[in-house]
């Protein structure tokens, strides 16, 4: 279950524009020679699409059956690179570098992204009525509950934080939100803002997703 | 601190040291935390029931259980307005604590997002939680008095961005001053105390009947908590309700000990604050799909939390050799 329908969509087509906005800034920074968190702005765009997906039944981009576990299967090789991601950012801060990449909050949304869909694969329904595709809406959908409860305190918790840090994001990034009003030595990325704005998109719209769970 | 002084200090490292810096002191990560839980609360509201009628059937239309007329009037005034159009309603409700959360986060907006909470949580407990219970005679720390939003209230006051120096006190003494600080302390965690011995409270199944089956559609975990706690609570209701009072007392005047143990008393109240979260409130009952809040425990050690001693400001060692 998802929510109501128009709710759902109109989340659904926010979660498009975001990935259409990660789309731009991965080709405009790729054309222009721009710095850009790649990995981050790529991370951006899949998830839009699931998410999408997800949330409108009617684009079928995320149905029942093999569908879903495709997309399982690219989420975990996502949620690995992260992984590996946040591994090597914690080898480079012990070295002493003060700009270590944000992949730790992408990392924390991958994982959930892989329980919602483990929670898709898992249902037996095939009805869209009011939710998710391929998820009966009288069927509870929360396996984990503990988890998801957590996932949903992160999600709310990392979307008041880049708010806070939107002056200093502005300037150093995504960044800020370790190098507190620190220089970084890292060149600022492409539209830092924008970023940050699709970040929390992302973030409020899967503690949205999660929330329904909660049924 | 504007972009322009940001910038001044991200590009010329030598006027780092110049430049006031973006700080994130223990008020502004209690802030955060209020915001985030403004955003959950948000969320949770955006939950399928919350938009049927049934919403302000159950959550707005059942207020007024032992309370004076006027008030079960007031709150059946707002259910008939919201019943008439839920969706629209109830979209106005997510939207207002999602915009809640969003405005303290974002420095420039910090005091009109929390002057807003505080409206809007007054609001909520006089028409959505029934003044937290307070005239029914049974409320209680357990089942969430003084009613949760208005705890969000509470801290937003406690949290008001103020430039006083409080180094050597703590947070909420920055915006009340020290001694009304320790004063709305004391009447939070006394009044709490003295809400348990009220005599509906003191019969012998009065913490049972609240607690025993608060634990369906809830983690395993939290359910084979609360369940137990119901089973042992069976029959000695007053007995409980009678020691949760003194701890809650003792929590309340603990505020006037020196110093050096006011952090016992925090931790102490935190350790009660999740007890009251876990065992009597079911993480808020969240799981079920008609919780608008996580209920009063995390607000209370957010409460707590407000009132942890700061260090006193490091006096300067004298340097070896130095005459006195």
């Amino acid at each position: 279950m998802i929510g109501p329908i128009w709710l759902a969509t109109i989340i659904g087509v926010l979660m498009i524009v975001a990935a259409v906005v990660a789309m731009v800034r991965i080709v405009v920074a790729w054309r222009a020679r721009r710095a850009s968190d790649f990995e981050v702005d790529i991370h951006n765009v899949v998830m839009g699409i699931t998410m999408a997906g997800m949330l409108i039944p009617s684009l079928l981009i995320v149905t029942a059956g093999p569908s879903t576990v495709a997309w399982l299967i690219v989420w975990i090789l996502i949620t690995a690179w992260f992984a590996v991601s946040v591994i090597r950012d914690a080898s480079r801060r012990a070295a002493g570098h003060r700009f270590t990449g944000h992949h730790l909050p992408h990392l924390v949304m991958s994982g959930a992204m892989i329980y919602t869909l483990v929670a898709m694969a898992g249902s037996s329904g095939t009805a869209a009525v009011a939710g998710m595709s391929g998820v009966d809406s009288a069927e509870t959908l929360v396996f984990l509950p503990t988890l998801d409860f957590a996932f949903v305190i992160f999600m709310a918790g990392y979307a008041v934080l880049v708010v806070d840090r939107l002056p200093l994001i502005a300037v150093v990034g995504m960044g800020a939100l370790y190098n507190f009003g620190r220089p970084t030595g890292a060149v600022v990325p492409l539209a830092p803002r924008t970023a940050a704005a699709t970040n929390i998109v992302m973030a409020v719209a899967m503690g949205y997703m999660l929330t329904m769970f909660f049924v | 601190m504007d972009q322009r002084a940001v910038a001044a200090v991200v590009t010329d490292p030598r006027r780092a040291a110049d430049t006031p810096r973006f700080v994130t002191d223990r008020r502004r990560w209690l802030q955060l935390a209020l915001a985030a839980i403004w955003i959950i609360d948000g969320l949770l509201q955006c939950q399928t029931f919350m938009f049927t009628p049934s919403f302000a059937k159950n959550f707005l239309g059942v207020g007024g259980g032992g309370d004076p007329a006027w008030v079960t009037a007031s709150i059946h005034w707002a259910w008939g307005i919201v019943a008439a159009s839920p969706v629209l309603g109830n979209a106005a409700f997510a939207t207002l604590q999602l915009a809640l959360g969003f405005a303290i986060s974002w420095r420039p907006a910090v005091k009109v997002g929390l002057a807003a909470s505080i409206v809007w949580s007054l609001v909520v407990w006089w028409f959505g939680e029934d003044l937290g219970g307070l005239l029914s005679g049974h409320a209680g720390a357990l089942s969430g008095a003084p009613g949760a939003v208005l705890l969000y209230a509470i801290l937003a006051v406690l949290l008001w961005p103020t430039g006083r120096d409080t180094s050597t006190t703590f947070v909420a003494a920055q915006s009340l001053g020290l001694r009304t600080a320790k004063v709305v302390w004391l009447v939070l965690w006394v009044g709490l105390a003295s809400l348990n011995i009220q005599p509906a409270n003191l019969s012998a199944d009065a913490v049972h009947s609240m607690v025993a089956g608060m634990g369906e559609r809830q983690p395993g975990w939290v359910a084979g908590l609360v369940n137990g706690f119901a089973a042992l609570s069976a029959h000695h209701g007053a007995g409980l309700n009678i020691a949760g009072a003194v701890v809650l007392a003792l929590i309340g005047v603990g505020i006037f000990l020196p110093v050096r143990w006011i952090g016992v008393v925090v931790v102490a109240a935190i350790v009660v604050s999740a007890f009251i979260w876990v065992i009597g409130q079911a993480l808020g009952e969240v799981f079920g799909g008609e919780s608008t809040d996580i209920n009063s425990g995390p607000l209370l050690a957010l409460i707590a939390l407000a009132y942890w001693p700061s260090r006193p400001p490091a006096v300067p060692a004298q340097t070896a050799g130095a005459k006195p």
